[in-house]
């Protein structure tokens, strides 16, 4: 290395002043690294990162599993969106089971933006009701939206959320049901949910209306009858009472047409 | 520095949380730094204050270091920015006054020689630590580090960040300052 190096002035420095800290620095520092070192346990300190892997390995493990576990019930549901293509003109829904409606839930977002029948009214019973008559009926879409929409003041109050709910409850547990949904397509021939208080008992608070003419809800085909009756087709009124006595047994009617 | 663990093993013992490892250390170091420092600045107060901000630095650097440089370069490294800091904050550097030189030299240790012997070796460490104190700060500071650190060249030029040659020739110019300085005080005497 060949440092510079002078043995008499080291001598002559270390035989010199030999001054130390004072007793109360050293304890100061003394009792300052104690506290340090059991403020850093070494055992918490060695095992801190092994601890945090394992319990991130094992969050995600449970994460796994648990979405493993789910995805049998979306293999049920899904099947479902395909189901509804093959049935020309019938709804399209998804079972009804609420497990899987809770974890298809991103599922059906998607499928009801790609394909807007997913309806909130498209109970098994009322399907397996209006099927036959569903057959015949070959009314416009805008006529039944129309309908619907004409539906919705007469029977403000009863009629509604708590009525269709049964029926959606199932399909759309989550959501807010909607009294008017529009129901393209597989409107035409599926079945109107609307509210009416005769059939109220009949279905168990849901009102199924059916008519052979679309722009006809029983009030205005009520209307047309009145019509007929103040234009003096008395027998013509009463051939549409007798249809819609017979269209609408328990259907309350007013006292000017009893 | 004696038999016993490295510095470095204590070090890193202590980083492991063992408290022991650092009294060892701290019990290797004290004196040397204490004096280095105290040599550094004006007065003995100031010594401490430093002292302590070294060792609370030391202490907070625990759980960082590694054992790549020697552990006494690393604390001299630490002990020569604060000092930096010092002079910086307190203006140019002050040359020990009476008070650190005085209070010194009440500390030598007691020896058996005869009185005259220790008489003449109290003169000579007092005109070394007056010469000592004449010099520039660069190069006393080398000189300190080489006594009490026990530093080599290349430790002392990486602990105050400069390059070998500046740091040996610091060291050779100190001496040789040192040396004229005991030499001329001989003559007169």
């Amino acid at each position: 290395m060949n440092d510079p190096h002078d043995n008499d002035l080291s001598r002559i420095y270390k035989e010199g002043a030999w001054p130390e800290p004072s007793r109360q620095i050293d304890e100061a520092i003394l009792s300052a690294s104690r506290r340090a070192a059991r403020a850093r346990h070494p055992l918490v300190w060695r095992w801190a990162p092994p601890l945090a892997l394992a319990a991130t390995v094992v969050l995600t493990f449970t994460l796994v599993l648990r979405v493993y576990e789910e995805r049998p019930g979306e293999r049920i549901a899904s099947p479902a969106l395909p189901v509804a293509p093959s049935l020309p003109g019938a709804e399209k829904r998804a079972p009804p089971a609420a497990k899987e409606e809770k974890s298809a839930a991103p599922l059906r977002a998607a499928s009801e933006q790609s394909a807007p029948v997913s309806t909130p009214a498209a109970p098994p019973l009322a399907l397996k009701k209006q099927a036959p008559e569903a057959a015949r009926g070959d009314r416009a879409q805008g006529g039944l939206e129309q309908r619907v929409r004409e539906a919705a003041p007469a029977a403000q109050g009863r009629r509604s959320e708590t009525q269709i709910q049964p029926l959606s409850a199932p399909l759309h547990s989550s959501e807010p049901p909607s009294p008017v949904t529009p129901q393209p397509a597989a409107a035409t021939s599926a079945p109107v949910v609307s509210g009416g208080a005769a059939n109220d008992a009949a279905t168990g608070g849901i009102v199924i209306r059916r008519s052979d003419s679309p722009e006809r809800t029983p009030q205005t085909w009520l209307d047309d009858i009145r019509k007929l009756k103040a234009q003096g087709r008395t027998e013509e009124a009463e051939r549409e009472l007798a249809q819609f006595r017979k269209r609408y047994p328990d259907y309350p009617l007013p006292d000017d047409l009893r | 520095m004696g038999g016993g663990p490295a510095d470095e093993e204590l070090m890193l013992r202590y980083g492991g949380g063992d408290s022991g490892a650092f009294e060892a250390l701290y019990d290797r170091h004290r004196g040397p730094l204490y004096r280095f420092l105290l040599r550094q600045v004006s007065d003995r107060a100031a010594a401490e204050e430093l002292f302590q901000d070294v060792w609370m630095r030391v202490i907070d650097a625990r759980g960082r270091y590694e054992a790549r440089a020697q552990f006494s370069s690393w604390m001299y490294a630490i002990a020569h920015n604060r000092l930096m800091d010092f002079y910086r904050a307190s203006g140019k550097a002050k040359l020990l006054g009476r008070d650190g030189s005085e209070a010194a030299l009440d500390e030598l240790p007691a020896d058996d020689p005869p009185a005259e012997v220790l008489l003449d070796r109290k003169r000579a460490a007092e005109r070394l630590l007056a010469a000592l104190a004449g010099l520039p700060e660069a190069q006393r500071e080398a000189f300190l580090l080489q006594q009490e650190g026990e530093l080599t060249v290349d430790e002392i030029a990486k602990a105050t960040g400069v390059s070998r040659e500046t740091a040996k020739s610091r060291l050779r110019y100190a001496l040789a300052k040192l040396r004229a300085s005991l030499a001329s005080e001989r003559e007169e005497s």
